[in-house]
């Protein structure tokens, strides 16, 4: 990027004053715009509760299998980046697939947001039911958002994704693959 | 950071072009400046080594159990963040117990090297404990300093945490949760 006069300085958001003797500017750098950071979490990011919950191989991917017996669950911790701004939500979106061509899939996600010595329990639960997509295999994607009133800067955060599929909502009647899960927040420069 | 001044934007690290026939200063915007940054790991996402490593959970967190009664460790590969603007690393982990008093000791051993490098080339080690927090299972932060002057720019980075219950100064008497790595650093931009 080239700044290239006062005004130009102020719309990318420098506040610019000009104390020098010299024909330059002087720009004090007090913002430096805003952008979606994503982290992306692999299979081999979780620890895996359930009978048959495991990791697997699906074409390219490297997958997470939650049955349609049982409950299975996947959990993982990881911090929230210095980048993030304060006051801004956070979204976690789940990839997956599955052999169903109709029905729906339903998780219970749950995000602790915790400071050295607090405890490891759940700071908030959201669930999110999403059709599959009418072709078999067909990436599908759910996603859930946590308010920003849970977060704080320097938070480590522990990620807890489940699906029951003995939940009235849960009408896939079928395995399911866990292709990625993608958190998405907003992240200073 | 008000820059008023021609060399004020050189010694930043910005370049300097004047090329325009006004009379302001073209400033090409290539550095912004210095902050902390965080690189972080699940513990999950490492390789486990020693019986009774596991990947388990607490809470909502997803995790890596370091035993108490034999030696274990989880090992990572990663690539020195482009950000990083010399300086030390500060590797701060986050970890529980069931007790209520007692310390972790904890060894890191790292290595930075680069294509042409041998994996076993010069390691650092360096030791730190820990008291465990007053209430069973809630969270605890260890920490190690990484010597900045260890380290170049791209930097492939080897490390291993280890935990040898028998020593002296671990004192803990219980299995430890091991669940993400941060590397803390001084980045650019």
């Amino acid at each position: 990027m080239t700044i290239t006069n006062h005004s130009s300085a102020r719309r990318a958001g420098f506040r610019a004053t000009n104390r020098g003797i010299e024909d330059s500017a002087g720009i004090a750098m007090t913002k430096m715009g805003t952008r979606t950071l994503y982290i992306g979490l692999n299979a081999d990011s979780f620890a895996l509760s359930g009978t048959s919950v495991a990791r697997s191989a699906d074409g390219l991917f490297s997958a997470i299998l939650l049955p349609d017996a049982n409950t299975g669950t996947m959990r993982t911790s990881f911090r929230l980046p210095a980048e993030w701004v304060s006051g801004t939500d956070l979204t976690v979106s789940i990839y997956w697939k599955t052999s169903a061509t109709s029905n729906a899939a339903k998780f219970t996600v749950d995000l602790g947001a915790k400071a050295n010595s607090e405890t490891t329990a759940s700071s908030n639960t959201q669930t999110v039911t999403t059709t599959t997509n009418s072709t078999a295999s067909k990436l599908n994607k759910s996603q859930v958002t946590f308010s920003n009133s849970l977060l704080a800067a320097g938070d480590w955060l522990g990620l807890q994704i489940s699906r029951d599929p003995a939940d009235a909502s849960d009408t896939l009647a079928t395995d399911l693959y866990i292709a990625a899960i993608v958190v998405e927040l907003t992240g200073q420069g | 950071m008000a820059l008023t001044s021609v060399s004020a934007y050189r010694l930043a690290g910005y370049q300097f072009t004047n090329d325009d026939f006004d009379n302001n200063a073209e400033i090409a915007s290539s550095k912004l400046g210095t902050r902390t940054l965080y690189k972080t790991i699940p513990a999950a996402a490492c390789t486990l080594n020693g019986s009774g490593c596991t990947r388990t959970n607490s809470g909502v967190f997803g995790g890596v159990t370091m035993p108490d009664a034999n030696d274990s460790d989880i090992s990572y590969s990663l690539r020195l963040p482009v950000e990083w603007d010399s300086g030390n690393i500060t590797l701060r982990i986050l970890w529980n117990t069931a007790a209520t008093s007692g310390d972790i000791r904890l060894v890191t051993t790292y290595s930075a090297i680069k294509s042409g490098e041998a994996t076993n080339a010069t390691t650092q080690t360096v030791t730190s404990t820990d008291t465990a927090d007053g209430t069973a299972s809630d969270l605890n932060e260890i920490t190690f300093t990484l010597t900045g002057t260890n380290f170049e720019a791209g930097d492939y980075i080897g490390i291993k945490i280890t935990r040898e219950p028998a020593n002296a100064s671990d004192t803990l008497g219980a299995n430890a949760i091991i669940f993400a790595l941060s590397f803390e650093y001084t980045g650019r931009g």
